[in-house]
């Protein structure tokens, strides 16, 4: 049986779409990542309109970061203070992010940079996360924080320094913002959720412990993709709701399986395992660059099928 | 004498002879139904298929052309630069109908051109295409596009239509048997609300010999309807009841694997190590 969506204008068959959301739940409850990455060009594969399929992603963020956070909450991961200082950066971050992309577009090459770089960052970002993560369950380097022994002297000389005690470590509101500023910019300039930026960031970064900085990021993504779910319906009226509430009847399910999967992974193999997708992501998008498209014109921008 | 004989019997002839054939062309007619008025949109929406018959004049061919409601689409264009595959144009396409089909009881090569030029049936959609506007979007100008820059567009546009079984021609997709005619016109789950409207025409000798028209009304109904005018006009609304029917699901399936997690015994503790 299938089932009319109002918004994207077209049938769907809710097993699959069931199926979708719990696999990219899970991924979201185990790495601490959105999963729009991944799940909005699957929407896309079975026909669901790009804007449609980005924004209904963002809709059922919300209810599998939510589900995701309270199953992390629970098990002492999510640092609740560190989430909000972070999002205040983040989001002045993003909303600068959000100005600067229309000045970019005017100087034009935009497209064409914004794509090496997102490519550049998620090979960096993956290549140091496995090897590191490798190095660590060889027992050669216990911290992964060692890496960036400059960036703590710089964090404890900065003035506001707090005690983050569910994270186990020390540091400055002025550093903790301003890296929320820098993940928030380089997310909306790239156009990502920013899962992929943060978790590395406070992991390497913060020194946060892997599976606090997971919860933590949990936390702060319920934030940021409730505003962009309510700016998507209200300026594109792109949201569809029925569509979402059938991901999420399967992703929060899938993020509490995947919390709770956690502890079955050492955090070392957690983070090997998000740097393989990193760099599977990473490759993905420098193929899309480098090979010739199917078809060269495609409908583009448009909402729903009404 | 101001008329002479003979022109004065010729008038009088040629006028019972008008009268004669005015009389033959009134029982030429097309009378044309469909099995319903107005498709509705509901939640088991998965297309339709309207049934239609009629009437049409001894030995005539039966065309029925089916146009839907005029959407503008915005299509983009991929393009290799500096050895990158990138956007490299956007436009705006206005004019075609988002719902074009034929269907007939012959082949369309027959029709003889003034017959195409005065149904618009050419078997072809170069008729569709004269009529678009195609023009590249950018923040500043709009600059309208022409001739072969204007065709790749709009024949790329024709392509996804016809995948999607949104355009086509249908050869011999009208039955006629003694003077009767029926046929499906299938519309498919994404087909545009709004009036697709029906011109229906009979072809005798390679003339027009009778015509018709009527009109499906396509639309939602039900919670397709609520959801999709919420969306449309009340997007402040729906977009708080989106985020807050979200964050009710994660909340209740937290609280849900928390309950399981007390029926089983298990307990949520957990220590978080680097």
């Amino acid at each position: 049986m299938n089932l009319y969506l109002a918004v994207a204008g077209m049938p769907v068959n809710p097993l699959i779409i069931l199926g979708l959301g719990g696999i990219v739940g899970m991924m979201s409850g185990l790495f601490g990542v959105g999963g729009g990455f991944l799940l909005t060009p699957l929407l896309m594969m079975f026909g669901i309109p790009p804007a449609v399929a980005a924004a209904s992603d963002s809709n059922q963020i919300v209810a599998a970061s939510c589900s995701g956070a309270l199953a992390h909450k629970r098990l002492g991961n999510v640092d609740i203070k560190m989430g909000l200082i972070f999002l205040s950066g983040a989001v002045a971050g993003g909303t600068f992010g959000t100005q600067m992309v229309k000045v970019l577009r005017l100087l034009g090459n935009y497209d064409v940079t914004v794509k090496l770089v997102y490519v550049v960052l998620l090979a960096l970002v993956g290549g140091f996360m496995l090897w590191e993560s490798l190095r660590a369950s060889r027992g050669l380097n216990r911290h992964p924080t060692k890496a960036g022994a400059g960036i703590k002297c710089l964090m404890s000389r900065l003035p506001l320094q707090t005690e983050f005690r569910v994270s186990g470590i020390r540091a400055s509101i002025v550093f903790v913002v301003g890296l929320g500023f820098l993940v928030g910019f380089l997310a909306a300039l790239l156009g990502v959720g920013g899962g992929f930026i943060t978790v590395p960031a406070m992991i390497y970064l913060l020194g946060m412990p892997t599976l606090v900085a997971i919860g933590t990021d949990l936390f702060q993504i319920v934030f940021t993709s409730i505003n962009v779910t309510f700016q998507q319906a209200v300026i594109n009226h792109s949201v569809d709701v029925l569509l979402a509430v059938l991901l999420f009847c399967g992703s929060t399910i899938g993020a509490q399986l995947g919390a709770r999967l956690c502890r079955y992974f050492r955090p070392e193999q957690l983070r090997v395992l998000l740097a393989v997708i990193v760099l599977l992501v990473m490759v993905k998008l420098a193929m899309g660059l480098v090979t010739a498209p199917e078809e060269l014109i495609t409908l583009s921008g448009a909402g729903g099928g009404h | 004498m101001l008329f002479p004989k003979r022109v004065l019997i010729l008038t009088i002839l040629l006028f019972f002879m008008s009268l004669t054939f005015s009389a033959a062309s009134a029982g030429e007619e097309l009378s044309f139904t469909t099995d319903r008025p107005r498709v509705e949109v509901g939640v088991d929406f998965n297309g339709a298929a309207v049934k239609f018959a009629g009437r049409a004049p001894e030995g005539s061919q039966v065309y029925v052309k089916a146009t839907g409601p005029v959407r503008p689409v915005n299509l983009s264009k991929q393009g290799k630069k500096n050895f990158l595959w990138l956007t490299v144009e956007s436009v705006g396409v206005e004019g075609m109908p988002a719902f074009f089909k034929v269907l007939s009881s012959n082949g369309f090569n027959h029709l003889p051109p003034d017959v195409r030029e005065a149904t618009g049936i050419t078997g072809t959609y170069d008729l569709l295409m004269k009529n678009a506007r195609v023009a590249v979007r950018n923040e500043e100008v709009k600059q309208e596009l022409v001739g072969r820059d204007a065709s790749a567009y709009l024949n790329a546009l024709i392509s996804v239509n016809e995948r999607e079984g949104l355009y086509g021609y249908v050869e011999k997709g009208i039955k006629v048997h003694n003077g009767e005619f029926a046929g499906t016109l299938y519309l498919p789950a994404n087909v545009p609300y709004g009036c697709i409207n029906l011109k229906v025409y009979a072809v005798k000798d390679g003339v027009i010999v009778a015509r018709d028209s009527g009109r499906i009304d396509i639309g939602p109904v039900g919670l397709i309807r609520l959801a999709d005018q919420a969306a449309e006009k009340y997007s402040p609304l729906y977009g708080a009841a989106s985020i807050g029917v979200a964050l009710a699901a994660g909340f209740a399936v937290a609280q849900l694997f928390k309950k399981l997690n007390g029926l089983l015994g298990r307990q949520d503790s957990f220590t978080a190590g680097h």
